[in-house]
């Protein structure tokens, strides 16, 4: 499902060059439930960011089921990224004075799909994470726990095949990390395609192939 | 309907400054509009005096009425007299007679002399024409509001019959176009152009044969003013003037048109003066508060917007999300604005008195379409300017 070759992201720090990842190769098979583990700085998000089609690789190619998403426009990326990637980020990423049904909304929003489709699918969603009474919340009315479940329920609602995480439990206690957890474990049994990036590496037990990446390499997978 | 819903969503939290600013530009391009509506008035009525011949004079109004004149002797006398002067090529009347009713309002005739209308000619500009019909009459808007026949009855009064009904044909309906704005002249005597050319509660005819006929019917009871305006030979020389001037004098007071034209100018010019500036400043204040809530919208939502791409926006999509929900702060209230503008001009056409002193034209269109067009451009180019350094990527990570 997923094929990167020899992806190198290079940043330019005042006179130098400095490779965030360095060469890196990298193959997902669907239904996979990947964990990627890392000291902090070692390219973990960014990796996370090109596969998720948020970030561009400067070298290298990137295969999205056999298509070359490193020679895409940014419009069709969007596409890409609304139709088949679920993200869900360490810090959430909701909009904080809106409705969680909202927050949930948005990806379809950017669709085809009409509003009241969208909004059941929304609600569907919610069920699906165990908060479907919070759907008229502001999202900053939720605990982090919560917060963390309407952005797997956006995550959700365009029916991605695949869901990204970067340090999806990185803010939350470790009892509602472990639930969250869970949750994508349930995910990954019904077939989605898991891909989670942490420094934590009973979040990372979670998976079932272990990435080690230092230094924009990655160092061991097993 | 859904990106309606997508942008209101992303104004949250601006929704009452975007309003005010709606406000704010509805208020300042609606004084725009009045603003040039008064000076187009100013304008068009400037236009009917410097467009009449250059050497026309205008000689008050010449005699006390008695009843009983005779509409065709009316200035009869006089204009004998003006005619003997060698400078002198044409002379011609303004007639007022009265009392007639319509519609139970009191209203006067004005009885133009048939040639007034070549030296006049923004009148014929402004729909005095009575070309289709010679012996038909111009109706005034402000008393035939809402009247849409092509023939009015009115009254006149005839002395031991009581009133007696007419029916009239209508040529064509026209506003009021001369105010006292431009002839508020002040000292006795003072030219008021407003009684010569066109003013409320005036029926318009021509001078001529069939419609003196119809007056001569009723000669005892009504009162009928002569106006008389002249205009000099081409050839008068400057002594034949004088002589001219002296007499009329004597006669009663006269002012050059010319001198009017420019009283006018000067009128308008002060009118510009004082009018212009606060409007612009209340432009460029708006203008000001559109740019910076634009560029506080993108710092501000700087946030929601990496979201929107996260979830599959594009760049161009969460660029446009920007411009879509300022748009919306300009489309709203120019939509207004022409909203206000298509009722006033209904108005205007219907010749509602209230809006006596403003002219409602295309150039008032255009000055919608003008603050639309500039405050969309800086709102725009604002919003790319702002946008275009960051990407979505760095203010995601910015708040990871
Ligand atoms: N815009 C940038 N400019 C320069 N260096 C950057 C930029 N973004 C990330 N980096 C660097 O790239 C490296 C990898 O970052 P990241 O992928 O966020 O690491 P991780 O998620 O594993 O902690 C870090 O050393 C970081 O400082
Ligand atoms: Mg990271």
């Amino acid at each position: 499902m997923i094929e990167l070759n020899n992806v190198t992201k290079k940043y330019k720090v005042g006179e130098n060059d400095f490779y965030a990842l360095n060469s890196l190769s990298f193959k997902v098979e669907k239904g996979e439930f990947v964990s990627i583990c890392g000291a902090s700085g070692s390219g973990k998000t960014t990796l996370l960011n090109i596969i998720g089609t948020i970030d561009e690789c400067t070298e290298g190619t990137y295969l999205f089921d056999g298509l070359d998403v490193s020679s895409m426009n940014d419009r069709k990326r969007a596409k890409l990224r609304n139709e088949h990637i679920g993200f869900v980020l360490q810090d959430f990423a909701l909009i904080n004075n809106q409705t969680v049904l909202y927050n949930v909304m948005l990806p379809a929003l950017l669709g085809k799909t009409k509003y009241k489709a969208i909004k059941s699918n929304a609600l569907k969603a919610l069920q699906s994470v165990g908060i479907a009474d919070q759907a008229q919340k502001k999202a900053n009315q939720l605990s982090g726990g919560q917060r963390q479940r309407v952005a797997i329920a956006r995550a959700l609602i365009n029916e991605p095949d695949l869901i990204l995480a970067d340090e999806p439990t990185g803010q939350l206690d470790s009892e509602t990390g472990k639930q969250i957890m869970e949750t994508f474990k349930k995910l990954n049994n019904e077939g989605k395609t898991v891909i989670i990036v942490t420094h934590d590496k009973t979040v990372a037990e979670y998976g079932n192939r272990l990435v080690m990446i230092s230094d924009g390499k990655i160092v061991s997978d097993i | 309907m859904k990106l309606i819903y997508r942008l209101n969503a992303f104004m949250k939290g601006l929704h009452i400054s975007s309003f005010i600013l709606s406000l704010m530009l509805v208020g300042t391009s609606l004084l725009g509009i009045l603003v040039l509506a008064k000076l187009n008035y100013m304008y068009a009525d400037y236009r009917i005096i410097k467009d009449a011949s250059p050497d026309v004079y205008y000689l008050g109004n010449m005699s006390i009425p008695m009843p009983g004149t005779l509409v065709e002797e009316m200035g009869k006398e006089l204009i004998d007299e003006l005619q003997q002067f060698s400078g002198i090529g044409k002379v011609y009347t303004v007639k007022s007679v009265a009392p007639v009713m319509f519609n139970e309002q009191n209203i006067s005739i004005l009885l133009y002399s048939p040639d007034i209308l070549d030296d006049f000619p923004a009148l014929k500009r402004i729909g005095y024409d009575f070309q289709n019909d010679p012996s038909g009459f111009i109706v005034q808007s402000a008393v035939f509001d809402g009247y849409e026949e092509k023939s009015a009855t009115i009254s006149i009064y005839k002395t031991g019959v009581g009133w007696h009904d007419l029916t009239i044909n209508i040529n064509n309906k026209v506003n009021p176009m001369i105010s006292t704005i431009c002839f508020s002249g002040g000292s006795t005597g003072t030219m008021d152009s407003s009684v010569l050319l066109t003013e409320s509660n005036f029926i318009i005819g021509l001078d001529n044969e069939s419609n003196r006929e119809l007056l001569e019917k009723y000669s005892d009871s009504l009162r009928c003013y002569p106006n008389v305006v002249f205009r000099f030979k081409s050839s008068a020389t400057e002594t034949e003037k004088k002589e001219v001037f002296k007499f009329a004098e004597k006669k009663g007071n006269y002012t050059p048109l010319a001198e009017i034209a420019a009283a006018d100018l000067n009128l308008i010019q002060a009118q510009i003066k004082s009018s212009i500036p606060l409007p612009v400043l209340l432009f460029l204040t708006s203008l000001i508060a559109y740019l910076s809530i634009t560029a506080l919208m993108v710092t501000k939502k700087g946030k929601d917007l990496s979201i929107l791409y996260l979830c599959g926006a594009s760049r161009n999509k969460c660029i446009a999300t920007v411009m879509g929900s300022t748009a919306l702060m300009v489309v709203i209230p120019s939509l207004i604005n022409a909203a206000v503008l298509s009722f006033l001009w209904k108005l205007q056409k219907q010749g509602d008195e209230r809006l006596w002193g403003f002219l409602f034209e295309e150039n008032c269109i255009w000055l919608i379409v003008f603050s639309f067009v500039l405050t969309l451009f800086v709102v725009f180019s604002v919003a790319f300017a702002s946008m275009k350094g960051k990407t979505p990527i760095e203010i995601l990570r910015g708040v990871e």
